[in-house]
């Protein structure tokens, strides 16, 4: 387990063998959307003039740009909303032994536990009774509501574990502990808060029924409803329908990479005792 | 309510809670309140009460009907097709995932040297959206599709099936799914648990000439407590409420042979216009959810001890 | 409502990170003109080839009208429209189903007065009680629908010429024509069973000749409690319907195929032809080489010839909200899409069939097989249009695909839909 034996070689090409099922499909995805509509070559042979055109149709008739851009600004703000509240709601919830606040945690992890589907044709009503149907703001807010439970649940496991003491010097009166909070906690909850966001994004950027429900009847569409029906649009054009949805999950594709190293940090936080 | 307890005894036990200036913030809660209950727990209420009338999602004016959409389920085929299908697939994906995601983190947390570059290959189908992996896997599962034309190619060509025209398969087909798109979250998850466990004790325990499985049982195991509870709730409740991958590749074909509860409350309620039916299922799943989870926490907490 | 929206707008602007552009306000539901220009708000669906030109040329013929189009993809069109129209926030023109069989087919609205009554109109005068019934219910005429759908079996000439054969006008032909195509390497008649599929179109061609064509007044017996699914030529729908499946005539692995998969089967000439909704003839078509032609036949299910029925039933067409704040104009745009210029618009750019006279039509080589039959008497409407609830539709749709797998027997199908249909 300790030195590189060739038990651990053995391991080794044990565990790229796993690596490469998983990678299949997403072969089978890249080599698709490379290849040139009447490209006769075997379902899973290389591309044999890779073209990048597929991307190029895509992108145009797909009006991915405006989705993109409407995914970002949801996706975004959703992120930044949970962060500020979860991490806030959670400093007390997790700090406090009272009765009151043990039971607003359970309340919020028993939204863990609910299918959306229970609350989806109420809430759709009471957001168009605020006007609000159609409109970014009104799919953040069901993100940001929907979103407490988990964020809730992963800040204040990881506060339980957090020594107290940098907030002793920082005891304040109430008009300031926003900002004190803001400086003096919130940066020790760094790993944490990358779980958060990575999870978020990835959960806020994939969602599909929300967006569909609330969003469609627009032209504010999300990455999700578009590919969705870019798919009905074009049938049985796999070349072209799997460029689409590379285009859709790239960005947060690439947003994971970029953030990947805080991910076994954050959990890792979590867990620690 | 189940998850609670785990979050505590995922922290240090013994010391008293630093409380620091959190007294005086106890409105930090507010926002997050206000959302939550806006979003999710007052429609969520409202939702329940449909589950006791017989709203046709059309007409102006339901009836109080009591319990008989919950009688109607029990006696609803399809319906129970679809609870015997979502106990199925949760109980396959939380002993499938779990597993293989034991596995491939302890080999991962070894001195193999591809396991950075492994470890994103894995996490990688967490982040591609569900309806995305749903259209890519039903090109993959077309009778002609990239499956069977890969088992054909490395000589396996006997294995090729109809994998989601066959009610035999399909069901299996959906579990491959998700434990490819999900196995790579419980990773991480165990990765971060194997992290705490310091080389020494693994060393300790190597020099006391413990092998391997002993030493993971006895060893490993117990400091890894936490996240295997947090893995088995998660895959748990995620397998009973799954409904994005169905939807896409099966709609719950063939023949309602791979529906779950979530794919028939959504089908119910939105094209059959059974809303009352639709919510009495909701709330039906909302109650198995919530058991298996106290269930799984009490029998996981009794490890931890 | 724009004072709630604007301020919340504000509140996340400023909370999160500042970021421009939250964007635009509610814009769904029209109302007054933004810029003196009334706004009429159309939802209909995505890959329509006619929406476009028709609202342009209604746009043309009233002056100072904006029609803002939302194009949805079918299915999801039934779930958004339905609980847009129960939540009153649909577009004031929306498209809708004749008959009953989905959440937004006309009966299934009709409980809830979710459309406006368009009897007064010009156009209702060119259908026949038949038609009348389907598109609205207790008197009121709550759509409009330009087109036919005819139910025919496609062939792909080349290949039927290459395996030297004609279309079949007989049963025993069109299992001679199983056999001919097997030998040949290709299926006779492609077949998708997923959802969304072609499979529940043959089963309604078998009827039109089996049960319609046998007893006219068959719907009328079982809506009245006088006949059932089980005890009716029903049997001998799915018998047959067996006899295709165990002779080959069907696509291998019919039950994993989808709908692009078979409609590129016959496209390609792998397989002769496919029985399914005549409007998908232009899909075929466009993914079919240069120099391939398809041809239509009505689809035989006895050994006469003269026996066979053709499945005919209206289309899916508009309807107008009734919370519609442009009621009136609404009207107008649904007059218009029925009118002679609305219906010319249509039969010009998709192969469809008129569902009333237009001047100089002539239908497209590829109908003209199936179109002096489908003006007949020889015809029958689509049985799910009848059917007095969505379940019975869900109940077909499910059952039938497990009947293909051979995971359901016939009886315990048709006494499923009976209780669906009873319940």
């Amino acid at each position: 387990m300790f030195r590189y034996t060739w038990r651990t070689a053995i391991l080794e090409v044990l565990m790229v063998l796993v690596g490469l099922l998983f990678v299949f499909p997403i072969y089978v995805l890249i080599t698709l959307s490379l290849k040139a509509p009447g490209d006769q070559s075997g379902l899973l042979a290389p591309p044999i003039e890779p073209t990048l055109q597929n991307f190029a149709d895509a992108w145009q008739q797909g009006g991915f740009a405006g989705a993109l851009v409407n995914s970002a600004i949801v996706t975004l703000t959703t992120v930044a909303l949970t962060v500020i509240f979860a991490a806030a709601a959670a400093y007390p919830l997790s700090r406090l032994g009272a009765r009151w606040s043990k039971l607003t945690y359970f309340a919020f992890l028993a939204g863990l536990l609910l299918p959306v589907q229970l609350a989806l044709l109420p809430l759709y009503q009471t957001i168009r009774d605020l006007g609000l149907l159609g409109t970014l703001v009104g799919v953040i807010i069901v993100y940001v509501g929907g979103g407490m439970p988990f964020a809730i649940f992963l800040y204040a496991g990881f506060m339980r574990a957090l020594p107290g003491e940098y907030e002793e010097a920082a005891a304040i009166d109430g008009a300031h502990a926003f900002r004190t909070f803001w400086s003096v906690v919130f940066p020790l909850l760094r790993p944490i808060t990358g779980t958060v966001v990575i999870l978020t994004a990835v959960g806020t950027w994939n969602d599909f029924l929300t967006p569909l429900l609330y969003l469609s009847g627009t032209d504010q569409q999300t990455v999700t409803v578009a590919i969705n029906g870019f798919v009905g649009q074009f049938g049985a054009q796999w070349n072209l329908i799997f460029a689409g949805i590379i285009i859709s999950i790239l960005p947060i594709l690439i947003a994971y990479f970029l953030l990947q190293k805080y991910i076994v940090q954050g959990f890792a936080g979590g867990l620690k005792g | 309510m189940a998850i609670a307890p785990t979050v505590r005894s995922l922290a240090p036990r013994k010391r008293r809670p630093y409380r620091g200036f959190a007294h005086t913030v106890w409105w930090f809660v507010l926002p997050a309140a206000a959302f939550y209950v806006f979003a999710v727990v007052y429609p969520s209420v409202r939702g329940s009460l449909l589950a006791f009338t017989d709203w046709d999602g059309i007409s102006p004016n339901p009836n109080w009907v009591g319990l008989d959409q919950f009688g109607r389920i029990l006696t609803d085929p399809n319906a129970l097709t679809g609870v015997r299908n979502t106990l199925l697939i949760a109980f396959a994906v939380t002993v499938i995932q779990n597993v293989a995601a034991l596995l491939i983190a302890l080999a991962l947390n070894s001195r193999i040297r591809t396991r950075n570059i492994l470890r994103v290959v894995i996490f990688a189908p967490v982040v591609i959206t569900s309806i995305a992996v749903g259209f890519l896997w039903q090109n993959l599962f077309a009778p002609a599709g990239g499956i069977n034309e890969a088992l054909e190619t490395v000589g396996l060509g006997f294995l090729q099936q109809n994998w989601l025209g066959n009610p035999d398969t399909a069901i299996w087909s959906v579990v491959i799914v998700v434990f490819w798109q999900f196995v790579g979250y419980s990773m991480v998850i165990f990765l971060a648990g194997l992290q705490g466990i310091p080389h020494e004790v693994l060393e300790a325990a190597a020099i006391d000439g413990a092998g391997p499985i002993r030493r993971f049982w006895s060893v490993v195991r117990p400091l890894l407590a936490p996240a295997i509870t947090i893995n088995v709730m998660l895959s748990l409740i995620g397998g009973l409420k799954l409904f994005d991958q169905v939807f896409v590749m099966t709609k719950g074909g063939p023949g309602g042979a791979t529906n779950t509860i979530s794919t028939l409350i959504y089908s119910n309620a939105f094209t059959l216009g059974r809303f009352g039916f639709g919510a009495a299922l909701a709330v039906m799943l909302t109650i198995f959810v919530a058991v298996a989870s106290i269930i799984q926490y009490r029998l996981l907490a009794l490890q931890e001890r | 409502m724009r004072k709630v929206s604007a301020v919340s707008c504000a509140v996340v602007v400023a909370t999160a990170l500042g970021l421009a552009g939250c964007s635009a306000g509610p814009q769904a539901n029209s109302g007054g003109g933004e810029d003196g220009d009334t706004v009429l708000t159309v939802s209909g669906f995505a890959g329509d080839p006619t929406a476009e030109p028709l609202i342009e040329a209604f746009e043309e013929e009233n002056p100072g009208v904006t029609v803002e189009f939302t194009a949805l993809p079918f299915p999801g069109i039934l779930t958004q429209i339905n609980t847009e129209l129960v939540s009153g926030n649909a577009s004031d023109v929306v498209a809708v189903f004749p008959g009953n069989g989905n959440p937004i087919a006309v009966h299934a609205l009709a409980k809830g007065d979710y459309l406006a009554d368009l009897s007064g109109s010009d156009w209702v005068g060119n259908y026949n009680d038949a038609n009348k019934a389907v598109m609205g219910t207790d008197g009121e005429i709550l759509m409009g629908a330009n087109a036919f759908t005819i139910i025919p079996a496609i062939y792909n000439t080349q290949a039927l010429e290459a395996v030297g054969a004609t279309p079949p006008t007989t049963f025993s032909e069109v299992l001679a024509l199983c056999d001919t195509a097997k030998s040949n390497g290709k299926v006779a008649y492609a077949l998708a069973g997923v959802a969304g599929g072609n499979y529940p179109y043959v089963a309604y061609a078998l009827y039109a000749t089996l049960v319609h064509g046998a007893n006219p007044d068959f719907v009328a017996e079982q809506a009245s409690g006088d006949a059932s699914f089980s005890d009716s030529e029903w049997t001998t729908v799915l018998s047959k319907y067996r006899e295709m499946v165990d002779a080959g005539c069907f696509t291998a692995d019919a039950t994993g195929t989808s709908v692009d998969v078979a409609q590129g089967q016959v496209a390609k000439g792998e397989a002769l032809g496919i029985v399914t909704v005549s409007p998908v003839i232009t899909a075929i078509a466009d993914a079919a080489p240069e120099g391939t032609t398809f041809q239509t036949a009505p689809f035989p299910a006895t050994d006469d010839a003269s026996e066979t029925f053709l499945p005919v039933g209206l289309g899916a067409g508009y309807g107008v909200n009734a919370k519609s704040k442009n009621i009136d104009l609404a009207k107008k745009f649904v007059d218009f899409y029925m009118s002679d210029a609305g219906l010319k618009i249509a039969v010009e750019l998709a192969s469809i069939y008129p569902s009333a006279p237009v001047e100089g039509y002539t239908p497209p080589e590829s109908l003209a097989g199936v179109a002096e039959q489908a003006q007949g008497d020889q015809t029958a409407s689509f049985p799910d249009q009848t059917w007095p609830n969505a379940v019975v539709n869900q109940t077909y749709l499910d059952g039938l695909q497990a009947f293909i797998g051979g995971q359901t027997t016939a009886e315990d199908l048709l006494a499923q839909l009976d209780s669906a249909y009873n319940g």
